[in-house]
């Protein structure tokens, strides 16, 4: 949003074809834009929460705002001062303690002119103002300067063509060791705003506490809306909700597919990365450190190797390479004019490609480097052997080695996590010593770390020997001998492990079963092995009868409260690219989570 | 069929450029019930109820002989002259009745008493007095529509007007004529009027017209060629409309003289675009009103007279008896002692359609039809053909829909419909517009409307036009106020009336209808809920608050019992002090705010103690408390914790907010009292972690004293503390750090090492290594020495490395001849051919390790 920032310009291609996300996108600005534009009909100011940057970049352009008479934008910071030559000002800000103590304190600064009416003030909240936030501005004393406060309910931001998140920063923790109900009201929430602007979902399917708890939530919303609500067409066929405690196993091991390692070693934040910038000569001498690279299916050869086995990635982009060149040399051969025009025809495309593999030969060298060192394999390989039960019931000595080095504490944590989930537990004097030195190492706040994430399961005392695990690894087949470069299953994604969650939704839909799509179709055993009660239902009203007979693929939404990994987004693909899949499937989650962020999450820090 | 055309043309009359007809609605059933010359007969406008009371000043002699003649009933009728209920009447004299938009009943007495009664004849509210002191009796009354609804206005006996625009919040006004004589107490007529926003009466006197407000009082010249100042004796005003300006019509009978003209407001001034006409009588008419904006009616005891605005013309009707007239938007009611009639003027469509040899294209596709259904083939494609020539198929059809939503025949209705259908099939080319298709749905919808409402049972006769203005959801309204829910919400539901307007609000009015009943609780909430089921987003809690105000909060809490709507149900069931079943309704709404609403409202109206109950054992409300005093009220929190035992939550709060201080000592006290909530708590390491830091930052202060005051060790961790000993070389505290806090031989040997190569202490670190076997082996030792850039160092570590993993030693080295040496000696393949894809561009020993490797393979 910031004029200064560079923007991803190019639209977002929507491939998907079934279904167009882009809707929700456009739903979300139009709203957007007639707030702001209701606020005052003059020229105005926005002033930004900075964490909304991001996500409302992806929803508005700064020229639509221009035409809603926008003409000026600032952060909202501790260095932002009102000019009083800019007679409205409209904050659109997050629900936050500081960010509400910050708006009151410039508010009671202009007191005066806002009070003379020579200046206004009004307030937009996202996703929506609440009882708590005003009371605050109110017991601040800054309740009455402001015009208007309003809500604005954007909640599923859509980052590509299949993915919808909400990037709530600790939706994991305030779900599952807080116990709040925020995550899972706003995930209800936006299951109807989905259901208004795709239709009611014909069958809703739910595996885990938070999610059976959306589920009654949206039952209650469905009484609300009107009858008309169920009589529009469906274009998605059934959702499926997932909490994240259902599999804790998979957002702790990394995930080896492209995407996946991009995101584990740089981050992608909004689909953004920020890759070093000297290894990019063309963008030498800018003088930035860093050189964002938005990386979504707007990249015709992204969109081929995101989900690729990294180890397919070289192999992949020399073939392209070749391809262009064979491209570019018909130039040569072209004789006629017509056989020259066909060619020039191509050149833009010829550009994008040959920038696109620069881009993502840089990239996977990058990704490369990492990953080729010793101690990438080293960790790759204790994470297999945590993932065929080997040693899993002892210190370890390689988290020893992590934690003598006092290498990074979220890769040590994520782990002990994994050898906690695959041994159903630690036992005692295991976990007390992890426990002991990770707080001589790293700090006695750590002790809240533990406590974290003991409260959500992620790491338990062993109270008696279960075999769990073992026998989710057998039912589910979690581990294979898999030709990574040949992928046959979903396995490939983390080189021989196969996403649980994934294999849930496999057993739950891809399965060729009798019947409807039910739990039923799952094994009994594996739903009562993996955590949570189950349920599922139909928003439609039970006399318009569910259309189970829709031929051809099925569009199935997956929705993880909790976070969802890149390695399960590729996996979630991989079903539905197979030649016999029966199902496509969109991604909704409350945020784009990998092991360390996740762990960051966890992490004891200021608490003001 | 053929018939249908000259059924329909055949009873109409020319009047200059327009047609007029009549027809009848209802053959009366009141009949012999009452005089119609011996009553005041007040109807309301929309096909509403007829009251009738008998009218002491139309008595004659011979009448007043035959009894006492009591105004003590009014009786009210339907559109079909069935009486429908009494309204008892203790007022008195009645100077005058009116209806008002909701269809009530008012009625004044000549004392100034006002009194409101509903359709069932009940009184709605206690009488008002609208006359001020001292201004004799009531002469008459008249009631208005204006933009603040119903007005009243009077005319007292001491000629002062009163009169107020809202019935409902009567503060009345009064104006008066300062330039009329003493003399004459008597006006020739007068109306109550609304000039752009101002409401004022219009009065005649002594042939000239004064406007009158509260303080002003104007002279309205009337711009006339009459030869003699015409006395105007009767007025009327065309009903407003958005299309037309309102018209105003004078008479004078002695002359003859009728004047129509624009109420021009800007100027105050009577524009004379007029049409004049000798119609010399002996007497005023009994009523004059407008027939819309097109022609002026006026009725004397044999004669009904239409007089067009436009021209010369008139048409006659003779009566026989006197009859009520009631302008409506669209033609004139007209109420016979033996006949419900309607008269209006024939529309332009209708005229195009039905006019014989018309050439507008609907007349030709009605035509067309008529051919084609007469075995005329051929004739009928001919008429076809000119209108598609001209591509005015779309228009044919369209005026064929409206002509036939402004028949009242059904028959004709049918018919019309027919052409129209009958031309959508010869659109061909021309594609059919949704709004077409919605027209003709639409227009055959509201018409089965309609025909149903004329229907003696309902008998709510109205047009297509009365219809439209009236609109459908104050439709609903009128069924509703007659008690006919089921009718009311079969409509709604098949016109498609938002259900707000609709099908709730007739839900709603049944079921507020059937809390006043009397049966068990149980019994109404079942009948009520069994009828809302089917209805989602219906508001309990409207029909619980209903329930409420009748002194019945039992039924109250059944019904909101059901409200799918937390945020409607709560402040229901607060305000009726269930506080806990407000608080687990908020918590099963999923909605995190009402949560909240409802927390703060129990916390400001519950002793500490009761709200601390009602939370506690509530987790969703008490984890999203706790959240809040966590951010805003730490205070609170700690209390909290303190008073429901939770020590372990309390002893990770502090913790957690020893990072806040960058001040040792404070991050101590903290950790102190955190360690004592551990030990309330009973958790055994996290007391022994906790005591650890305690001690940590004690030997730390010491630390920092001895090393001069220069080092900040404040959230540094044992293994860092630790590390600080060895930079600082101070073993002997790190010696005591060791055994102080059991420190791991893991833990101490790394870091003694990360610390000796930080150093380059390369002489200590081979001491080390080789004082006994480290626990930690020595890749350790590669590794640290590597990372402090001494490969030197490094490979020599990497000999004393077990066999079985050097190569990989040798390799972070990048020695991968020594490495492909030891793997070799292994039979590790796969680290040869690792080691293979490193060798890059080093030829000789890519043949070396190439040559390895199949060495291998051979042996395998």
């Amino acid at each position: 949003m910031s004029t200064a920032q560079e923007r991803p310009n190019q639209p977002l291609q929507y491939l998907n074809g079934r279904i167009n996300l882009l809707q929700l996108k456009e739903h979300f600005k139009g709203t957007f834009l007639d707030l702001v534009s209701s606020q005052s009909t003059g020229s105005k100011a926005l002033v930004w929460d900075k964490q909304l940057l991001s996500p409302l970049n992806l929803i508005v352009e700064y020229s639509s705002l221009r035409e809603r008479s926008v003409d000026h934008m600032f952060h909202l910071d501790t260095e932002f001062v009102v000019n009083s030559d800019i007679p409205c000002y409209v904050f659109v800000v997050r629900d936050d303690y500081s960010v509400i103590e910050m708006l009151a304190r410039i508010a009671l600064k202009c007191k005066s002119s806002l009070a003379a009416g020579s200046m206004t003030f009004s307030l937009i909240f996202i996703p929506r103002k609440s009882t708590v936030g005003l009371r605050l501005l109110q017991d601040l004393g800054a309740v009455h300067l402001f015009k208007k406060i309003e809500s604005l309910h954007i909640d599923l931001i859509p980052l590509d063509s299949d993915i919808l998140s909400m990037e709530r920063p600790i939706d994991f923790r305030e779900c599952f060791v807080e116990e709040l109900t925020d995550l899972s009201y706003e995930v209800s929430k936006s299951l109807m705003t989905l259901q208004a602007l795709y239709g009611p979902f014909p069958r809703v399917f739910a595996k885990g506490r938070w999610s059976c708890h959306v589920c009654d939530t949206v039952k209650r919303m469905i009484r609300l809306v009107d009858k008309s609500f169920t009589s529009q067409p469906s274009q998605i066929d059934a959702v499926v909700l997932l909490d994240r405690t259902v599999d804790l196993i998979t957002p702790l091991v990394t995930p080896l597919t492209y995407e996946g390692l991009v995101d584990e070693l740089f981050g992608i934040n909004y689909t953004v990365t920020q890759l070093p910038a000297d290894r990019f000569p063309e963008d030498e001498g800018k003088g930035n450190k860093q050189k964002k690279v938005t990386l979504n299916s707007s990249d015709e050869l992204f969109t081929d190797l995101r989900d690729l086995h990294f180890a397919s990635v070289g192999g992949y982009l020399s073939r392209r390479a070749k391809n262009l060149n064979v491209v570019m040399d018909e130039r040569h051969i072209a004789q006629s004019v017509s056989q020259l025009r066909v060619f020039v025809a191509k050149i833009p495309h010829i550009q994008v490609t040959k920038r696109s593999l620069g881009l993502h030969t840089t990239l996977a060298e990058l990704v490369k480097e990492v990953i080729d060192d010793v101690a990438f394999s080293e960790l790759k390989s204790q994470e297999q052997k945590f993932l065929e039960e080997v040693d899993h019931d002892r210190i370890n000595d390689y988290i020893e080695k992590l934690i003598g080095r006092q290498g990074d504490i979220k890769s040590i944590l994520r782990l002990i996590c994994l050898q906690s989930q695959v041994g159903n537990g630690l036992k005692i004097k295991v976990f007390e010593h992890y426990k002991r030195e990770i707080i001589h190492a790293y700090g006695v706040q750590h002790i809240v770390t533990f406590h974290r994430l003991e409260s959500a399961g992620m790491l338990r005392i062993q109270q008696q020997a279960s075999k769990t695990y073992s026998s989710l690894r057998r039912s589910l087949k979690l581990t294979r001998q898999v030709d990574v470069r040949n992928a046959e299953d979903i396995a490939y994604t983390h080189s021989g492990y196969a996403p649980l969650s994934v294999r849930l939704i496999e057993q739950l839909i891809v399965k060729p079963g009798v019947g409807p799509i039910s739990w039923k179709r799952v094994d009994d055993s594996v739903m009562r092995l993996i955590p949570g009660p189950h349920t599922e239902f139909s928003p439609r009203s039970e006399q318009e009868g569910v259309d189970t007979t829709n031929e051809g693929q099925k569009l199935i939404l997956v929705y993880f409260i909790g976070g969802v990994s890149f390695g399960e987004i590729s996996a979630l693909r991989f079903l539905s690219q197979t030649e016999d899949s029966i199902a496509n499937f969109i991604i909704a989650t409350s945020r784009l989570n990998n092991g360390n962020k996740l762990m960051e999450s966890m992490l004891s820090t200021r608490t003001s | 069929m053929s018939g249908v055309q000259s059924r329909v043309t055949e009873n109409w009359h020319q009047l200059g450029n327009l047609y007029l007809r009549k027809f009848d609605f209802y053959e009366m059933a009141w009949m012999d019930m009452f005089d119609m010359d011996k009553s005041m007969v007040v109807p309301a406008p929309f096909g509403g109820y007829i009251a009738v009371v008998v009218d002491p000043n139309r008595l004659s002699e011979s009448d007043r002989e035959l009894g006492t003649v009591t105004q003590d009933k009014i009786h009210l009728y339907r559109p079909t002259g069935t009486p429908t209920a009494l309204v008892k009447w203790d007022g008195g004299t009645v100077a005058g009745m009116g209806w008002t938009q909701n269809e009530e009943l008012m009625v004044v007495s000549e004392t100034g008493m006002m009194k409101k009664f509903d359709l069932f004849g009940r009184s709605k509210i206690q009488p008002q007095n609208i006359l001020p002191q001292g201004q004799g009796r009531i002469q008459e009354v008249q009631f208005f529509q204006n933009r603040y609804g119903t007005g009243v206005a009077c005319l007292t006996t001491t000629i002062l007007f009163c009169y107020c625009t809202n019935i409902n919040e009567p503060r009345m006004k009064s104006a008066s004529l300062a330039a009329l004589p003493e003399t004459t107490r008597r006006l020739d007529c007068w109306l109550p009027v609304e000039i752009l926003d101002t409401v004022a009466i219009l009065a005649s006197f002594n042939g000239r017209l004064y406007s009158l407000t509260v303080d002003t009082s104007e002279e309205i010249i009337v711009k006339t060629s009459c030869p003699n100042e015409p006395r105007w004796e009767r007025m009327a005003l065309s009903i407003k409309t958005e299309s037309t300006s309102q018209k105003l019509a004078l008479f004078n009978s002695q002359q003859g003289w009728l004047w129509m003209g624009d109420i021009s407001a800007p100027h105050r001034q009577v524009d004379l675009e007029v049409s004049l006409s000798k119609t010399k009588r002996d007497s005023p008419p009994s009523q004059i009103c407008w027939l819309a904006a097109d022609a002026v009616a006026m009725s004397w005891e044999h004669t009904l007279l239409v007089h067009s605005r436009r021209g010369e013309d008139w048409v006659k009707y003779t009566l026989y008896g006197a009859v009520v007239l009631l302008p409506e938007v669209d033609g004139i009611r007209i109420l016979h002692p033996d006949r419900h009639e309607f008269l209006q003027r024939v529309s332009t469509v209708s005229v195009q359609v039905f006019q014989t040899g018309s050439i507008a294209p609907g007349g030709i596709l009605n035509d067309a039809l008529k051919l084609y259904s007469e075995k005329e083939g051929h004739k009928a494609d001919e008429y076809i053909r000119l209108i598609k020539e001209k591509s005015e198929t779309e228009d044919a059809i369209k005026q064929c829909i409206s002509a036939g939503t402004l028949e009242i025949d059904p028959e004709v209705q049918k018919s019309l419909f027919l052409s129209a259908a009958f031309g959508k099939s010869f659109l061909g080319g021309e594609t059919i517009s949704d709004d077409l298709i919605k027209q003709f749905m639409s227009s055959c919808k509201q018409l089965r409307v309609l025909n149903n409402l004329k229907t003696a049972e309902v008998s709510l006769p109205l047009t297509y036009v009365q219809l439209n203005t009236l609109g459908l959801p104050e439709l609903i309204l009128r069924l509703i106020r007659r008690k006919m829910f089921f009718l009311a919400h079969h409509i709604a539901s098949y016109l498609e009336i938002p259900a707000g307007l609709g099908t709730h609000q007739v839900l709603l009015e049944w079921a507020s209808l059937k809390l006043q009943q009397q049966e068990p609780d149980e019994v109404i909430a079942q009948q009520i809920l069994s009828k809302f089921r089917d209805t989602p987003g219906i508001s309990y809690s409207y029909i619980a608050e209903k329930a409420r105000s009748v002194g019945r909060p039992d039924l109250a809490t059944l019904l909101l019992e059901e409200e799918a709507s937390a945020s409607e149900q709560i402040p229901l069931l607060l305000d009726m002090g269930r506080d806990e079943i407000g608080l687990d309704k908020a918590i099963s709404s999923g909605d995190p705010d009402l949560v909240y609403s409802v927390i703060f409202r129990l916390q400001k109206k519950m002793t500490r103690g009761d709200f601390l109950l009602a939370i506690r054992n509530r987790p969703v409300a008490r984890n999203l408390y706790l959240d809040f005093c966590k951010k805003q009220e730490r205070t609170t929190l700690y209390n909290l914790f303190q008073q429901d035992d939770m020590f372990l939550e309390s002893g990770m709060m502090r913790v957690e907010e020893t990072l806040d201080h960058e001040i040792q000592e404070e991050r101590k006290k903290l950790l102190v009292k955190a360690r004592s909530d551990f030990q309330s708590g009973g958790c055994a390491l996290s007391i022994s972690l906790s005591e650890d830091y305690i001690r940590l930052y004690e030997k730390q202060r010491e630390l920092e004293e001895s090393l001069g005051n220069r080092f900040n060790m404040t959230g540094l961790s044992v293994t860092d503390t630790l590390e600080k000993c060895f930079i600082h070389h101070r073993a002997k505290e790190a010696e005591y750090i060791r055994k102080e806090f059991r420190i791991s031989d893991n833990q101490f040997y790394w870091t003694k090492i990360k610390t000796l190569a930080a150093l380059h202490d390369w002489a200590e670190l081979d001491k080390l290594a080789r004082s006994k076997k480290p626990v930690i082996g020595y890749e350790p030792f590669v590794e640290v020495c590597l990372k402090n850039g001494s490969l030197g160092e490094a490979m020599k570590y990497c000999q004393k490395i077990p066999l079985d993993s050097r190569a990989h030693a040798y390799i972070k080295c990048g020695a991968y001849r020594e490495a492909a040496d030891v793997a070799f000696q292994c039979k590790e393949i796969g680290i040869l051919e690792t080691i293979l894809q490193k060798c890059g561009n080093d030829r000789a020993l890519t043949e070396i390790v190439r040559q390895q490797c199949e060495a291998l393979a051979q042996k395998v």
